[in-house]
């Protein structure tokens, strides 16, 4: 513990700043699936007994060296063509619309109804925009961290038909989503679940939406019509502008081959639909922010002080070392160390320089140390 | 702890220690001041002989690698720089142990030893000196840790001229001596509150060391866990060279000039100290049990021993002298 401190001037040696750092994330689609074991039962997929989402993990999740990378589910809103008693977990793909929409979108009318997702900036539930049937991509923070940088975020999609496992699944074309027409500033929608941005392709049109506070992309049923994909199966649901048919072959359950879109929708389970999706994902890329907020200590050594040292190796027989026995040598010291304390002399942070800094009489130091937060 | 990269710009890492996490989580993180160390450095590394000139007098000790920052106690600094005004130092003073008064507890075997109760005490002073074997929680012991500050040099004669010249103007007097104190061994401290340490000019000692008294102990597990720390009154070390033959250096352990002393006993803890037969569990786990007299170095008799090492840090508050003390807990089986 030391004997003598400076005492840092709130006022004037004390100032706080916030930075923003970005990382790039790039997620290719086999990890997503077919590295780790044999699709749809990959080690590094986990299904739950409730059913309502699939996660993805970085490596088989048993490990305890794999790392939660996003969520997958499926839902639709109960005004859905594919809503109906007869559809499969109808009840909770409809919850899982409703619980994502009231977070992020929140309600309307008089009846405070939960609104409808939609591919558009205006929440004004126009026909042609609203996005009734959606696959949800939950990032996780560790992915994420304080959010998705706008305008970074793509998603390909294979949009060709599926011809089953012993063949190879996907043929055909690739829709890739993006909000690069985004920035900062333009292009985002603020609601009660953060700004969104339209995820879109200059070929396909508008593919989903992706909230950049929450992390959550969504991806519109008909997200999967590419221009290179088969020509059959339309679903109802389709988006203003869009190419309004579906790949036939969209999964096969391995019973009956080939299943659109429209079919996963209503008879499959939402982790049937979730491996689906999974499969089709090519590529995705992000950048996230973390926001880090420092303050910054001025640690102003004068000239005439912490010259000299308590260090043991100082003195050589009473004498200082540095001094070489002549008073009119300055003395010298090597601060090598910044602590940092509160009142009552306990060590709160300490600060390490790469490399020693000398100090004595003819020179004052100002040490610059940053504590982020 | 890696080492820093010392091959570009210069960087500061900076981290928060638990303490200040603690801190942080209650609520009462407060930074209000700074100090700088450099326990990394070797002085010694310091060449003003280096034949190809001053600009390479330290080049050593620039390329010293520096640790990373460690958020536990071992990014603490341990000793601190000075800051004092005068730039015409050449002298600083250390701390001694003095083992050359009849007061002084003595080295056996390079350790000083503690007897953790009465009986052992008594044991053990009837098989060796008295001064090597400290009495417990006693504010009239007949032999004490005996603290001395001064400078260790022939170059300077040990006048009381140069006292005054060397330390009392120079603002190197030690007042206050910190000792720190492992806490689960040690409950506590009692100390010199007053007396005298000098010499007569015909070389007779002039000392008075009988006035201890408990002082009080506060955590110190910023510097190691578990240890707390007592703050020791000091006294002027008047010891010098008088007239004739008098220098004093039968009396001090430094031939330079001398500046202040303490004197200490130590409390046992409660953990410790039981008599009797049975081992109290603290032997175990961080001691020995079963020890010989020959193997302590009391004798050749059939009693047998427990102890514990430990190492109580003595530092100076005025000057940051620092001075490290091996000692053995001795505890008499039975």
């Amino acid at each position: 513990m030391p004997i003598n401190y400076e005492l840092i001037d709130a006022t004037s040696d004390v100032a706080t700043t916030r930075t923003l750092l970005h990382e790039v994330i790039p997620l290719t689609g086999t990890i997503v699936s077919g590295t780790y074991g044999v699709f749809p039962n990959d080690e590094n997929i986990k299904n739950y007994s409730h059913g309502q989402f699939q996660s993805v993990y970085d490596y088989p999740f048993l490990s305890s060296s794999a790392n939660h990378i996003f969520d997958l589910s499926v839902g639709y809103d109960e005004t859905s063509a594919r809503s109906g008693s007869a559809s499969v977990q109808n009840k909770k793909k409809i919850n899982m619309y409703n619980q994502m929409s009231q977070v992020l979108l929140g309600y309307t009318g008089s009846t405070n109804k939960v609104r409808l997702f939609e591919s558009d900036l205006t929440l004004d539930e126009s026909v042609s925009n609203v996005m009734r049937e959606v696959f949800v991509i939950n990032f996780s923070r560790l992915l994420t961290k304080d959010e998705i940088k706008k305008g970074s975020f793509s998603i390909s999609v294979k949009t060709g038909s599926y011809f089953g496992p012993a063949a190879g699944y996907i043929t055909g074309g690739a829709a890739v989503y993006s909000d690069a027409t985004t920035t900062e500033t333009q292009g985002t929608l603020n609601t009660v679940g953060g700004d969104y941005g339209v995820l879109s392709s200059s070929t396909d049109g508008v593919g989903g939406v992706v909230f950049y506070q929450a992390g959550i992309a969504f991806l519109t049923a008909s997200a999967f019509s590419g221009n290179l994909g088969p020509t059959l199966g339309t679903i109802a649901t389709v988006k203003a502008g869009g190419p309004s048919l579906q790949p036939v072959g969209f999964y096969s359950d391995g019973v009956k081959t080939w299943h659109t879109v429209d079919e996963l929708l209503t008879g499959s389970s939402i982790s049937g639909a979730c491996d689906a999706v999974r499969q089709r994902i090519e590529n995705i890329s992000f950048n996230n922010t973390t926001e880090i907020n420092s303050t910054i200590y001025f640690c102003r050594m004068p000239h005439n002080k912490f010259n000299y040292s308590s260090n043991p190796t100082y003195l050589s027989g009473g004498s200082i070392r540095v001094k070489n026995e002549r008073r009119t040598n300055p003395p010298i010291s090597y601060i090598t160390t910044i602590g940092l304390y509160n009142s009552a002399n306990e060590l709160l942070a300490v600060a390490k320089l790469s490399e020693p800094l000398r100090k004595d009489p003819t020179n004052e130091l100002t040490l610059r140390v940053r504590l982020d937060y | 702890m890696g080492f820093l990269d010392n091959s570009g710009d210069i960087i500061l890492d900076a981290v928060l220690t638990d303490t200040g996490r603690k801190r942080m989580a209650e609520g009462g993180f407060s930074i209000v001041k700074f100090s700088p160390g450099d326990d990394e450095i070797d002085y010694s590394l310091y060449n003003a002989n280096h034949p190809s000139g001053s600009a390479y007098y330290d080049l050593e000790i620039l390329q010293s690698p520096v640790m990373e920052a460690a958020t536990k106690r071992a990014s603490a600094i341990k000793y601190g720089l000075l800051s004092i005004s005068r730039t015409d130092l050449v002298y600083m003073p250390s701390l001694r142990t003095n083992q050359k008064i009849s007061d002084g507890l003595n080295k056996l075997g390079n350790v000083f030893h503690l007897a953790v109760n009465r009986a052992t005490y008594e044991n053990i002073s009837g098989l060796v000196d008295e001064k090597y074997i400290l009495e417990p929680n006693t504010n009239t012991p007949s032999k004490s840790l005996v603290i001395e500050s001064g400078i260790d040099t022939t170059q300077r004669t040990a006048t009381l001229e140069n006292r005054t010249a060397m330390l009392s103007e120079t603002g190197l007097l030690d007042s206050l001596y910190e000792f720190r104190f492992d806490s689960r061994f040690l409950a506590g401290l009692n100390s010199l509150q007053a007396g005298k340490f000098a010499n007569l000019a015909d070389g007779t000692r002039d000392i008075s060391l009988n006035a201890f008294s408990s002082r009080p102990s506060v955590g110190a597990g910023d510097f190691i866990e578990d240890y707390s720390s007592a703050i020791a009154n000091s006294i002027p070390n008047l010891v010098a060279k008088r007239d004739g033959d008098t220098t004093g250096n039968d009396l001090s352990e430094f031939t330079g000039p001398r500046g202040t002393m303490t004197a200490a006993t130590l409390i046992p803890s409660v953990e410790i100290n039981a008599e009797g037969s049975a081992s109290p569990s603290f032997y175990t786990l961080y001691g020995k049990t079963g020890l010989t007299e020959a193997q302590l170095g009391f004798g050749s008799g059939g009693t047998l021993y427990d102890t514990i090492d430990t190492t109580v840090y003595v530092r100076g508050l005025t000057t940051g002298a620092q001075l490290q003390i091996p000692l053995r807990l001795v505890r008499k089986q039975g």
